[in-house]
Formats: C-alpha cells, structure tokens, sequence
C-alpha cells in the first residue's frame, strides 16, 4: 500500500471514507476507467475541430439572410454552405433564410418557409437542405474497410409540423447512402435529435480529391422515386425509394406557411454527441469562403480590391488576392454595373470575367479580373469597383 | 441530380492567352464565366457533360 493509503487501524475504526490524499500519486491507471468515463465537462475545455460540418451555427449568409428556394437545381440562397432543393416541383415557392430565432447558446438558424405549397408530391419531386463535405475532408472515416468509423450527427430542429423525418446520409465517392428517422414531437419548438453514423464497411473511402465526398440531406418532402422502402439504419448501395425510407412526413412541402428550422449542425467522430463546437464568426467565415465569396454592394463599393492597367483600349486585366484559397476554379459572375476608374474617370464595363491565374490553382489565392469597356487609354492604371448603382461580383466554387 | 438550365454558351479568349480563358454562358438565368479546364467546378463539369452528350454546344470565341 502507498504510504499514503488508508492504514490499517483506520480500517478498523471504520474510518472507510477515501479522500484525495489517500490514492498515491501515479496510482489511477488508464485500465481502472470505465469506457466514457471521462467526459468532455470533466475535462473542463472543449476538444477542438471536432466538428466535420462547416457553418453549423448558420452564423454565415454571405449570400443575403434571404433568398429564394429553387424549384430546379439545389442552390445555395442564403446560409452558406447549406443548399435547399425543390426538385420538380410545381407549384411550390418558398424561401430559405438565415433568421435570429434559435436555441439557447445559438443565434441564427437556418429557416425553409413554404410560401405556395405544393398541391401533391408527385413521384419525381424532392425538397430537402443539403450539406455537402469535401471529400478530402473526411477520407479518415476509413469507409470501405473494416476500421469504418461511426461519428455521431447532432442538430437542433424546430417545425411547425410533427411527425416523421429522415436524414440521408450519402458517399458520392462510391454511392452508398445510409438513412436515418427522427421524429419531430412538439410544433413550433426547438428539439435537438442525435443520430449515429455508423462508419461504412463497404462500398469504397472518399477520394482523397476537392470534390464532394459526404452529402447529408435533410428530407422535407418526398416522391415515389425517392421514398416508399422503410429504412434499415444500415448502410447500402444508393436507391431511390430508399432516399427517405417508408415514413417521411410531406407536410413541410404540402402545408401553406409551413415552417422547418434548423442550427448547431455537428457531425464528429465517435458516437456521443459531445457540446456544439462554436467558433468565431472570422474562422466560420474563411472556412465558407474556400466555397464562395461575395464582395461588393452599395454605390462605389469596391470588388474584392481589383488592381490593373488597361492591356488595351477596351479590356483593363486586373489582379487581386482572395481571403482564402478556393477549392476549385470558381464559376465568376456578377450583379449590377461594375467598373474600372482612374481616380477621375469611371468605365463602366459591359463585362466582367475572373479565375485563377494559369498555374496557381489550389496553391495561391491570386485571382485574375478582366474588364470590357471602350474608351480606355493604354496602360492606364485602373481600380475596380462598382458605379453609382452598385455591384456585386460572386465568386462560386461550390460542391 | 443537376438539373441546370444552361444556355448560350460561348467560349472567350482574351488577347494575352494561349488558349479560351473561360466560357460565357447562362445557368439558371444567370450569366456567369465558368472557367475552362477544372472539372472540380461543378457548373465546367456539368457542361463538358452535355458537350459530350450532345445536348450543348459552345460557340466559338469572337
């Protein structure tokens, strides 16, 4: 026994209380703790990076607090990095929103409100918000093999309507997708739903590449084509009536004002949901910007610092420097009347065109604009930015 | 499940480089420049997709 160890004579004076100072120093082994004995509030911090989703807090909507839910492509309208989809619908209208209505410890939520509803899901539509995950980003979830690692999805959720939803998990590596139910209890209350990822054995891993690796999808209505085989909480080969299994409530797409809401998207490895991981506006910001960025607005505003001189007469070839390097060549396009101007002169352009330089992609953040206009004097040097009506210009490389 | 509405699409050199910078083109309403060569960028993809389809073609540059 260690010297200072409960001896003896205080055994016998059924002194049994151990304190402290009655375990030698060292003498807890790794062996003595139960599984999950540890946990992340006896730690006292919070482990980092633990979470996979990026804007899980909604906290970013470089894209506006608002936008419109498109009834052909899934697009992104509003939260970045959170797509909505209302594939084939007919007569459906809706948007999707950031708002500040959320769970306590959050401040936005991302909010899908059906303004027409749909008379009847017919069997080729689908309204879902989807997440979709680099793929490089998760090729340590080990899919494909046996040390497949299960990780654990967490979110808050609020609706005003109950029932039976879906979640659709998918590898657009190697097609395979797992669905998974939750049940909405209360109308018009936020609820937070754990649900267990169990790592896939088969199928393949996610490439080790930029493009879309995990996609998971927030089913709010579904068709024939993507609902009607129950779901078996495993993992299979994709199947289109397998999409939202047998259950999945269609009342979101159906119900005129209907309301579905969600925030604190986690998905992390292991299977306990462990405390949101929060992280500050700046580090969600330039995590969301490897995906898109959006610079300019008002009148004068300047477009993403664009810097040049004028090649010839008519095109000014501008360079600048993006916050982050994109994932890919990003698709260019803007709003409004941009321009180039000399510090006396604006030029406005009739179009506008941007990409990485040739031989930088993936490494540096340079990013080459290219301006068309009439008038310009050769070599001039040239800022850019938007005329008296303001401009926005995208830059979109978007899973 | 792309379901781009994609139309007008023109490719544009400018003068300074060897081969198209990039493709003019209208997705979902909207003109935007897709740059040539990155099949990462999902809209490039998508219509190298239906090139090769044949259910788009990309008229030269002017």
């Amino acid at each position: 026994m260690a010297s200072n160890s409960k001896n003896l004579a205080e055994l016998l004076n059924s002194d049994v209380t151990l304190t402290a100072t009655d375990i030698a120093n060292g003498a807890v082994t790794t062996d003595k703790l139960a599984d999950g004995a540890i946990t992340g509030g006896k730690m006292g911090i919070q482990l980092g990076r633990r979470n996979l989703i990026i804007n899980g807090a909604m906290q970013v909507a470089q894209r506006g607090t608002s936008g419109s839910i498109s009834t052909g492509n899934p697009n992104y309208g509003s939260v970045d990095r959170f797509k909505t989809e209302a594939y084939d619908a007919d007569q459906f209208v809706g948007t999707w929103a950031q708002v500040t209505d959320a769970p306590t410890g959050f401040s936005y939520s991302g909010k899908w409100t059906t303004t027409t509803a749909e008379t009847a899901i017919d069997a080729s539509e689908l309204f879902d918000v989807r997440h979709v995950i680099e793929a490089q980003n998760v090729t340590h979830l080990e899919y494909g093999s046996s040390d497949a690692k299960t990780c654990t999805l967490s979110f808050y959720v609020k609706s005003s309507v109950t029932g039976t939803f879906t979640v659709n998990v998918y590898n657009m590596d190697s097609s395979r997708q797992l669905v998974k139910e939750y049940t909405i209890s209360s109308a018009n209350s936020w609820e937070k739903k754990v649900i267990t990822v169990i790592g896939d054995t088969g199928g393949s891993n996610f490439g080790n590449d930029n493009g879309p690796g995990l996609q998971i999808t927030w089913n709010l209505a579904a068709g024939s084509a993507y609902s009607g085989t129950p779901v078996t909480g495993s993992w299979a080969a994709y199947s289109g009536p397998a999409w939202s299994g047998a259950n999945q409530s269609n009342a979101v797409g159906t119900t005129l004002n209907a309301t579905w809401q969600i925030t604190g998207v986690q998905l992390e490895v292991g299977d306990t949901a462990t405390p949101f991981e929060h992280l500050s506006y700046g580090e969600e910001l330039r995590a969301c910007q490897r995906y898109y960025i959006q610079g300019g607005g008002p009148a004068y505003a300047d477009l993403l610092g664009g810097q040049g001189f004028n090649i010839t007469t008519t095109l000014c070839s501008m360079k600048t420097y993006l916050p982050v390097v994109m994932r890919a060549q990003p698709t260019f396009s803007y709003t409004g009347t941009p321009r180039v101007q000399n510090g006396q002169s604006g030029f406005n352009l009739s179009n506008l065109t941007g990409g990485f330089p040739s031989g930088n992609e993936g490494r540096l953040n340079m990013f080459n604009m290219t301006g068309t206009t009439s008038g310009l004097t050769l070599y001039q040097p040239m800022n850019l930015d938007a005329n008296a009506g303001g401009g926005v210009v995208k830059v979109d490389a978007e899973l | 499940m792309e379901k781009m509405n994609i139309t007008s699409a023109q490719y544009v050199q400018y003068p300074f480089d060897q081969s198209p910078s990039g493709i003019q083109v209208t997705i979902d309403g909207e003109n935007v420049f897709v740059p040539v060569g990155d099949m990462g960028n999902r809209h490039y993809a998508e219509i190298m997709r239906r090139v090769d389809a044949g259910e788009l073609t990309i008229a030269d540059a002017e």
